[in-house]
């Protein structure tokens, strides 16, 4: 199975527009590609066709992908009701009862996302996996579902993703990198830099040491882009997927001058 | 100020007489006015230990005879408004004293009001880290167990401004500081102010005062290499000169490693100032723990040696599932982390948003405002953050 996950070094760092990008890219040379986001909190859903929920970042994705939403996507969504209540889906329907704290639930969700990846896989050339939060999050990981233990589960190489915008890229990017252990480090195959503004000369030298630094290549410096983050609070859903199809589409040429896709090629065929 | 020989002089008493008994505080009147910095205390014009040959206050220069005589033109501590005040108590309705007993006097004084400053900084894993309400609540919570402290910010980036006491443009989070100090902002507290006008070209600012419109790569070549270090110690030295403790905020991450050689405003301010550092890093959008460890990892042995703590800010519910996280970056790291801060509500004006340039220059209801959420802020540091680690790690120093 040929495969490709993205992982972040924050939340927010881009991984849902980076992966959006692979889905779009791969669909055009004419692979049949699935997004998939083992795990996903988020108040923002879809209903699809045939009647599942999950979440709306992956139904963005399948249609930069050219396919209909479907449930095999997002096996495991955790949606914030009011007050502190949670709801959680599984396979595309809500479950009654479960919390998320509770230690056998994590055998529930990982079975949840088995069998989604299964049939994404089942349905897919390639499956473009997306990461959840900060990929190292040392307090939670025996824990962890939707990150390393999904790329362990799918075999899938990974991209690391920071969001320079805030600062601290370097140290967000080594030190993810660095507090996995070493046999899951050695799945991370490259890493992006995001949101960058400014002269791209003044930071080469960085890109150059950090790769010195962790012996994997970089494979692009996005720059800022506005568009980004407009995935909130648009009421119609059709004109929402509009704008945001229009906005990929603008994205992703852009990206072309700063993303080394080749080499996210090979990357996926296992040449990295 | 420089009085030749005049102490040994009958006279000179008569002058340190007269000086104490006008009001305390500072003497705009006085044609030399300021002499040394605008709001000297000038209590002690002519100073009653003189020559102390204290060389930490002093130095012997030639005299206009061809001997040496003591200088002490440079000495600040003497017109701090608190040593002032002190000493004119104690020499007050008393016959003139030995030299002798004077010193003996001084070095009473001495352990009160410090003749340096102690010194300690917070750096940020990425900018938003919270490190300037930090260094506002740290300023508070000293100010309030009776130190005379004062905020440093070597070099900041920002649209939005205060007016200093003396009349130029600082950045207006130091002036918040300042105010968390209960002190009027000066230009020193930071000396280096980018205003950004956009296409990489900020307008520099240096003492309050317009420098020079520079693009990046200029600021970092040549201003920061040349020029920036002088502005940066001098001004550092002359608040490290005036008050007990300095506390001082980087920019920024200090780990830029495309810019390591040339960031002023981090690790080199740190070592201008041999200020012992504390990390803080704002969990809320996750990856603390790596941004954390990479911050201290991309930085040389040397200059990791002097982070001596970690505070971890802005977080959202219970603290409690950090704990192993906690433990394991303690242990990579060999430094305790001081603290977890619970994200805070407050209504100080946000570094870059606008209209709050106005509202820091008012006084009145705004200031009653910004009291307030000073105070509030202190006392939620001073809650969930190791205050009396904070200041064993200032009296140790690095």
């Amino acid at each position: 199975m040929n495969n490709i996950m993205v992982l972040g070094s924050t939340s927010g760092a881009g991984k849902s527009t980076i992966s959006a990008l692979l889905c779009k890219h791969f669909t055009l040379q004419g692979m049949n590609v699935s997004p998939f986001k083992a795990q996903n909190l988020s108040s923002k859903t879809f209903i699809t066709p045939t009647g599942e929920e999950i979440g709306m970042s992956q139904a963005y994705q399948a249609w930069a992908c050219k396919r209909e939403p479907h449930w095999s996507m997002n096996p495991v969504l955790f949606k914030p009701g009011h007050e502190s209540s949670m709801q959680i889906i599984l396979k595309g329907h809500p479950i009654a009862d479960a919390t998320s704290r509770d230690p056998s639930s994590r055998e529930v969700f990982m079975s949840a996302v088995k069998d989604g990846y299964r049939v994404a896989s089942e349905r897919s050339d390639i499956v473009v996996l997306e990461g959840s939060g900060g990929a190292a999050e040392i307090n939670l990981s025996d824990r962890d579902i939707a990150n390393m233990t999904t790329a362990e589960l799918a075999d899938a190489p990974v991209i690391l993703v920071g969001d320079i915008d805030r600062g601290g890229v370097f140290a967000g990017i080594y030190g993810t990198f660095m507090l996995l252990p070493p046999e899951k480090r050695i799945r991370i195959k490259s890493f992006i830099i995001n949101r960058f503004r400014g002269d791209i000369s003044i930071l080469e030298p960085g890109i150059e040491r950090l790769e010195e630094l962790l012996d994997i290549p970089c494979a692009g410096v996005l720059p800022y882009m506005k568009s980004q983050r407009i995935t909130e609070d648009l009421s119609d859903t059709n004109q929402e997927k509009h704008v945001w199809m229009k906005n990929l589409e603008e994205f992703y040429h852009i990206s072309q001058g700063h993303l080394n896709y080749t080499l996210l090629e090979q990357i996926v065929a296992g040449n990295q | 100020m420089m009085v030749d020989s005049e102490g040994e002089k009958e006279d000179y008493w008569d002058k340190v007489v007269e000086s104490l008994s006008r009001p305390n505080g500072t003497n705009v009147d006085c044609e030399y006015y300021p002499c040394h910095h605008q709001g000297q205390d000038c209590t002690l014009c002519f100073c009653p230990f003189y020559p102390c040959l204290d060389d930490r206050l002093g130095k012997y220069v030639k005299s206009r005879r061809g001997g040496q005589v003591w200088s002490c033109e440079d000495c600040l501590w003497i017109h701090r408004p608190d040593v002032g005040r002190d000493v004119k108590m104690r020499l007050h309705g008393s016959d003139r004293p030995t030299h002798n007993e004077l010193l003996l006097i001084k070095k009473d004084i001495e352990r009160l009001y410090r003749i340096r400053a102690k010194s300690i900084m917070i750096m940020g894993a990425t900018s938003g880290a919270g490190k300037t309400l930090l260094v506002a609540a740290l300023c508070r919570i000293f100010a309030d167990k009776g130190m005379r402290v004062a905020p440093f910010k070597s070099q900041n980036m920002s649209t939005s401004s205060a007016i200093a006491t003396e009349g130029g443009e600082i950045s207006q989070a130091q002036a918040i500081q300042a105010f968390a100090c209960r002190l009027e902002p000066e230009s020193r507290m930071n000396p280096i102010l980018l205003k950004p006008e956009g296409d990489n070209i900020s307008q520099v600012i240096v003492l309050g005062q317009p420098y020079q419109k520079m693009d990046a790569r200029t600021y970092y070549d040549d201003f920061v290499t040349n020029e920036g270090y002088g502005i940066v110690k001098n001004s550092f030295d002359h608040l490290a000169r005036r008050f007990d403790l300095v506390v001082i905020e980087g920019a920024g991450s200090p780990a830029e490693i495309n810019l390591s050689d040339v960031d002023l405003a981090n690790m080199k301010t740190a070592e201008i100032t041999n200020a012992p550092c504390i990390l803080i890093v704002n969990i809320e959008w996750g990856g603390a723990f790596a941004y954390a460890y990479g911050t201290l990892m991309l930085l040389s042995p040397e200059q990791r040696s002097r982070f001596k703590g970690i505070v971890i800010n802005n977080m959202h519910g219970s603290a409690t599932d950090l704990q192993k996280g906690i433990d394991k970056l303690e242990r990579l790291l060999g430094i305790p982390v001081l603290g977890v801060v619970p994200h805070i509500d407050h209504s100080l004006p946000e570094e870059d948003s606008q209209g709050a340039h106005d509202r820091s220059n008012s006084r009145g209801p705004v200031n009653k405002e910004i009291d307030v959420n000073i105070a509030r802020i202190a006392s939620t540091v001073a809650e969930h953050v190791d205050i009396e680690s904070i200041l064993k790690i200032m009296e140790d120093g690095v």
